[in-house]
């Protein structure tokens, strides 16, 4: 096994992009929390999710044209709300700070327990090293 | 999108927000003001904020003007609240009209302390997020140690 080509600590890494990621939609959706008309962003799971299990499986879309842009993992993946209709405000601001706050929540503990484990892990080859 | 453009997003609407609470602050003082240097009362300011670019580099500016794109915010224009000044009998004030009246700013102050309410809520969600991003940060960065 090599040390660097780790697959736990692959996806525990990527479990910190994620998660930043998620805290960057929630800063967005925040500062335009007064912004009329803007509709509030989410992280879309099934998107992400297909695309990880497609570069599993050797299936991840090619480009038939050198003037398409490529499906990079950060402009595919921030979807409009769709379930947030209900609480849109007068001036058509779909933001909910209550919903952002509970999320911002769930990344910052999500990035906190997988960087503790990446430590962990770190230590741990650390220590068989030594 | 990394860390520090969560920070200049977080910056962005802090800094709109209280731009917000100046001109909130304005109106507030200037909630009897009866003359101005255009003549006639003080007449209400409010703000209208808009999404904005907060990062120069060519990538983000072209996913942030797509659909998906992640965006702060800044203040497009300050508008004037173009709603008649309020009337009141004061026959012996200097600036009363022929009939006694004189003319008041359109200044609702409840209106504007909930306002105030709003600016500074949002105002700490931003400072809450940019201090969320910046322990995740500092987690990171203990990553190795």
């Amino acid at each position: 096994m090599e040390i660097a080509d780790n697959p736990i600590l692959k996806v525990l890494g990527r479990v910190l992009d994620v998660s930043s990621r998620r805290a960057s939609i929630v800063a967005a959706n925040v500062a335009n929390v007064d912004t009329p008309g803007y509709k509030a962003k989410s992280f879309d799971f099934d998107a992400a999710l297909a695309a990880c299990e497609e570069r599993q499986i050797g299936m991840a879309p090619t480009r038939t044209h050198p003037g398409h842009l490529a499906m990079s993992l950060t402009s595919t993946q921030v979807v409009e709300r769709e379930d947030d209709s209900a609480s849109e405000r007068n001036d058509g601001n779909t933001v909910d700070i209550e919903r952002e706050m509970a999320d911002l929540l769930e990344a910052e503990l999500m990035f906190a327990a997988s960087s503790r484990l990446i430590a962990k892990k770190i230590e741990m080859l650390r220590a068989s090293i030594s | 999108m990394s860390i520090f453009d969560i920070l200049d997003v977080g910056s962005s609407g802090l800094a709109a927000q209280r731009m917000r609470q100046e001109i909130i602050s304005s109106n507030i003082a200037n909630a009897s003001t009866t003359r101005t240097p255009g003549g006639g009362p003080y007449v209400r300011k409010d703000v209208v904020f808009e999404t904005a670019n907060v990062t120069s580099k060519f990538g983000e500016v072209l996913s942030a003007l797509t659909q998906n794109g992640l965006r702060g915010v800044q203040v497009s224009e300050i508008l004037q609240d173009n709603r008649p000044p309020q009337r009141r009998f004061q026959p012996n004030h200097p600036d009363a009209d022929a009939d006694g009246y004189v003319r008041y700013p359109n200044v609702n102050i409840i209106a504007e302390m909930v306002n105030m309410v709003e600016a500074t809520r949002s105002y700490e969600a931003n400072l809450t997020i940019m201090n969320a991003s910046k322990s995740m940060a500092l987690r990171a960065i203990e990553l190795g140690k």
